[in-house]
């Protein structure tokens, strides 16, 4: 019985000394490297996190996201990524505090996409102008989600009254997209939004230029079509009032909307419904 | 009103945006409709106040709803009883959520979800 026991033991002290020398011989993660960080994110989300049913409704996409956490506590991405369920679903203290460290990891890559959240889910125009004119400091033409920086500046400012500031936001905004081209046609949502400020500054001949724009790249944008019948009405213009609330009621019940990727989530600024136009049209 | 997150059993059911369930109303007209359901009196504070429930296939909002609070900084916070009673009683009153309907014909209960954003104690915007 002492043999078996002395046995235990060295066999015991062996199996440690190698489990020392094999945790000894791993190569250390470097976390600062680009490569490193960026294989995190393929294994953990690409490879594994995305492949989830329900995605990041699942709960083991918080697993995955700790995972690369747990290997380099650095890597701003998966905060960004462990937030995605809390901005989406309403618990704004999670997300926040989440995207926050994003932001304090890796304020080039991630100021500008906390401003866009500040700016569509939140609504709070005047945290998510400061979080863009931050994020111009980096990257003075970039864009986040399909629009520049000075786009959603332009929409906190027009949500928020300041119509000079929008106004400035959307030439700039139009710049950046055009190079001042004049034969370049910006995006058909800056257009509409364009059109929505100057609808709102009684600029009615502005309003309509815009909207028309709008229009010939979009021709079905229910906005478009309301707001541009919104300023016919101003105008006193029954005919043409009726005909664009008409096409705005058609095209939407055709099932067309902004085009923008986020309004499953949440109503964009003077976003509309069936419902408004059909009360428009009584 | 249940205002705390245990013993609601949401799990496996699908959020409002994978079923096209968005509130059909444009944030606007919510505002509206809320300042003429509301009364005048303003209440201290500034931030979040979201309600979280389950549309049943009648289209019905289930009684359990959890509430979510947080200031305008997005961190941990408590508004006056009176004014979550207030916002949950405005809530009550909508009464258009979609039914989605699947490819078999069944109806689908699924989860909803609507912030309000207070200003002082004034509700400046409702976020479907």
């Amino acid at each position: 019985m002492e043999k078996l026991s002395i046995l235990f033991l060295n066999c015991l002290f062996i199996l440690l000394c190698s489990c020392r020398q094999h945790s000894q011989a791993q190569p250390a993660v470097d976390c600062s490297s680009r490569f490193v960080q960026d294989s995190l994110v393929r294994k953990y989300i690409d490879s594994g996190a995305n492949k989830l049913p329900n995605m990041y409704n699942n709960p083991a996409w918080q697993l995955y996201c700790d995972s690369i956490i747990a290997i380099c506590p650095d890597v701003a991405a998966a905060y960004q990524l462990k937030a995605v369920p809390f901005i989406k679903n309403g618990e704004y203290e999670k997300a926040f505090a989440l995207n926050d460290i994003a932001v304090q990891l890796d304020p080039k890559g991630y100021t500008a996409y906390r401003g866009f959240l500040k700016c569509i889910f939140t609504r709070d125009y005047k945290g998510a102008i400061i979080d863009f004119q931050k994020a111009a400091q980096f990257y003075p033409r970039g864009y986040e989600m399909d629009h520049t920086y000075p786009f959603y500046e332009g929409l906190c400012n027009l949500e928020l009254g300041n119509y000079p500031d929008a106004e400035q936001n959307f030439k700039q905004d139009i710049f950046i997209q055009t190079g001042g081209k004049k034969d370049q046609n910006p995006h058909f949502n800056t257009l509409l939004y364009t059109g929505i400020l100057y609808y709102e500054m009684k600029e009615n001949a502005l309003a309509k230029e815009y909207l028309l724009k709008c229009l010939q790249a979009y021709s079905q944008l229910p906005e478009a079509n309301y707001y541009l019948a919104m300023v016919y009405a101003r105008e006193g213009n029954a005919t043409l009032r009726k005909k664009y609330l008409e096409i705005a009621r058609q095209s939407y019940k055709d099932g067309y909307r902004l085009n923008e990727d986020n309004i499953y989530y949440v109503n964009y600024p003077h976003e509309i419904k069936l419902y408004e136009i059909e009360q428009a049209l009584k | 009103m249940d205002t705390s997150a245990t013993g609601i059993d949401m799990r496996g059911l699908p959020y409002y945006y994978s079923v096209g369930g968005k509130y059909p109303r444009a944030s606007a007209t919510l505002l509206n409709d809320f300042k003429a359901f509301t009364g005048k009196k303003r209440y201290p504070g500034s931030g979040y106040i979201t309600f979280r429930f389950v549309i049943d296939t009648t289209g019905n909002m289930l009684k359990k709803v959890q509430v979510i609070q947080t200031d305008e900084y997005y961190k941990d916070h408590y508004f006056d009883k009176a004014l979550v009673d207030e916002l949950f009683a405005y809530l009550k009153t909508l009464h258009e959520w979609k039914t989605p309907v699947l490819p078999n014909g069944a109806r689908l209960p699924y989860r909803a979800v609507m912030t309000f954003k207070i200003d002082n104690g004034k509700v400046i915007n409702i976020i479907p």
